[in-house]
């Protein structure tokens, strides 16, 4: 099992001054670590509660990203995940292309609807259609991205992107292309169904256990084994219908913990894995409160990382 | 004067397996040789033949600006970081505005937002991007400047533009260069741009066309000689300022307030340039009133050229000033 790290929050002390120095040494310590990928969200403002208010800094996801990338050599480095509505497709293309080659082969792209994102969105002026576009777009935009990654140049005549000659050089260092993981909340059909067809990964979450999270999140941590296991088994459904191997589509599952005496044991979080390994997931993505004080990493990279790597 | 370094191309020995590395002792070079800015385009393709001898065929590699200066960010302590120019309509202004404050705080203040209208029609409709009328792009770009002033005030009123509705402009963390990352608008288009610039600028920025020599290039069957175009270009700049100066009395901006920036591409080498003439190219731009000139050196990747610069060209022209 591998064990990612998923920073959320850039609002720590001494910030928003040393967040380019943090940012460094939370990368470089979560790969000495054993780490073996690194994410941050795409929000423009932050989710309110106990993530933090909508006003606490929050930074572009594709740029920090990319800063966090050059600190480090060998941990992956994607957005958890990116909201398809953000950007234009191709530029999103580019971006995560240009993150792939300037790390050396190390990008996933991590995408999915835009779901949390109502007031993020009107408030910035960018057009957030009804869930069914929504959707429709999501399929579009992976559909680009394979057309363009197989290195077809044709024209890609789509219901709402017409590329006549699509072009882009380099590709991707990863082959055939860095990952395409597909993120979501609820698991429903459409997302499951988009997964089978064009994922490389698929990430759910598991909530959280800490009190000072929403119901909702400890709502979802409660109800974490029933759910992920039936999500999965319909992943596996659709995999059936599209002929699609199940097995190569790498299972990821994120979740915000927090070790210390009020929260959670090491023990605790051991035991989290193996029953997450249990239900099917081969990588845990964690967020934690605390990333900034920097021994939390490290504590997961003595204490938890190689007890659970073996497990599959 | 100021001396920045314009990276226009990828395509060298090695790539694209060693682009992240190329770029990282590029840049890492350019900031210890007290380089005082650094630059990528803002394109998708490469810009193609008629651009043909410096940046290539559309075909050979082209990076995302914002990822390229975020990359360099992390492994440089000093020089500025920006696009030469930002396309106005590849990304909603909001989220330019949140890219560019991201790399303001990460790399410690040291951002410009470069920008323009945008013009490369080819590149817009080959990746499905909208392309705008010539008009409509300027009324965009007035309303991205418009919006990215807002944002760097603080300001979270709604705005109500023609093109673009912002419910909460919020931007947060705000970015360290104080009052924000100043704002350099690319061309010289006499009617539009160069009033933009006196109404939102904090820099502009100029193209000066390169000599045969400049470039290392033959010179081609035309009867233009080097000197004809030398004299041609400077010509063009300081017809160019002198309007920039007509506009600032105009929207009663302090025309002195604004840097004079310019652009060129200079081979450094023996089949072309040398740091003596790189010097006399400075010294006539800083009489014209240009205080940072940005060189693109097409042979920038053998690392060489850079050193030059920094012995032999950076330390003399720093004090390079206007004589009135």
């Amino acid at each position: 099992m591998k064990i990612g790290l998923q920073v959320y929050h850039f609002d720590w002390p001494g910030s928003p001054q040393n967040i380019g120095a943090k940012l460094v040494e939370i990368a470089k310590a979560a790969e000495n670590a054993g780490f073996s990928s690194l994410w941050v969200m795409d929000h423009l403002f932050q989710l309110g509660g106990a993530f933090g208010p909508i006003d606490a800094p929050l930074l572009e996801a594709y740029s920090a990203i990319t800063y966090m990338a050059s600190a480090t050599n060998r941990v992956k480095v994607g957005v958890l995940v990116t909201n398809n509505v953000c950007r234009h497709p191709s530029v999103l293309l580019k971006t995560v292309n240009s993150l792939d080659v300037l790390s050396g082969g190390r990008a996933h792209l991590g995408i999915g609807l835009g779901g949390e994102g109502e007031r993020e969105m009107s408030g910035m002026g960018i057009p957030r259609p009804p869930l069914g576009e929504r959707i429709e777009r999501l399929e579009e935009t992976l559909k680009i991205f394979k057309h363009i990654w197989r290195r077809d140049t044709s024209p890609f005549l789509g219901k709402y992107f017409q590329l006549e000659h699509p072009i882009n050089s380099p590709q991707p260092l990863s082959q055939p292309h860095p990952p395409i993981l597909i993120g979501m909340w609820k698991g429903g059909r459409e997302m499951l169904r988009l997964t089978a067809k064009y994922a490389d990964a698929c990430n759910l979450q598991f909530g959280s256990p800490l009190k000072e999270f929403a119901d909702w999140m400890r709502e979802r941590y409660e109800e974490r084994r029933e759910f992920l296991t039936s999500r999965l088994e319909r992943l596996k459904q659709n995999c059936e219908r599209f002929g699609r191997s199940y097995d190569e589509i790498e299972k990821t599952v994120l979740g915000t913990i927090r070790i210390g005496p009020d929260a959670m044991s090491v023990d605790d979080v051991i035991s989290l894995c193996g029953e997450l390994v249990e239900i099917g997931f081969h990588h845990v993505i964690f967020n934690m409160p605390n990333v900034h004080e920097i021994a939390p990493i490290e504590i997961i990279g003595q204490e938890v990382i190689p007890q659970v790597a073996d497990k599959t | 004067m100021r001396v920045g370094l314009h990276i226009g191309k990828f395509h060298w020995p090695g790539s694209p397996d060693n682009i992240g590395d190329k770029l990282a002792e590029i840049a890492r070079t350019a900031d210890d040789m007290g380089f005082y800015s650094l630059w990528v385009m803002d394109h998708l393709f490469q810009l193609g033949s008629q651009y043909g001898i410096i940046h290539g065929p559309v075909e050979t590699p082209m990076l995302e600006g914002y990822s390229t200066i975020s990359y360099l960010a992390a492994l440089t302590q000093r020089i500025k970081l920006g696009l030469l120019v930002t396309c106005n309509f590849f990304r909603h202004p909001g989220l330019l505005v949140k890219v560019v404050s991201t790399i303001d705080v990460l790399s410690g203040g040291r951002v410009y937002l470069g920008i323009g209208a945008g013009w490369f029609e080819r590149e817009a409709k080959g990746l499905g991007i909208a392309f705008p009328s010539l008009q409509e792009r300027f009324e965009r770009l007035e309303e991205n400047l418009q919006i990215a002033k807002q944002m760097w005030a603080g300001n979270v009123k709604p705005f109500d533009g023609k093109h673009y509705q912002l419910a909460e402009p919020l931007n947060s963390p705000q970015p360290l260069s104080k009052p924000h990352p100043p704002i350099l608008i690319g061309g010289g288009g006499e009617k539009k741009t160069l009033r933009l610039v006196a109404k939102y600028a904090d820099a502009c920025n100029f193209v000066m066309r390169p000599t045969f020599k400049m470039l290392g290039a033959r010179a081609s069957d035309s009867h233009e000689t080097s000197l004809d175009i030398l004299r041609t270009s400077l010509d063009t700049l300081r017809r160019k300022l002198a309007i920039l100066r007509q506009h600032c009395t105009e929207v009663g901006r302090s025309y002195s307030d604004i840097e004079k920036t310019a652009v060129t591409y200079i081979k450094l080498a023996p089949d072309a340039m040398d740091a003596t003439e790189v010097i006399g190219i400075c010294r006539q731009l800083a009489d014209l009133g240009f205080q940072h000139v940005i060189f693109n050196i097409p042979n920038v990747h053998e690392i060489k050229p850079l050193k030059i610069m920094g012995n032999d060209v950076i330390p003399t022209v720093a004090e390079f000033e206007k004589e009135d």
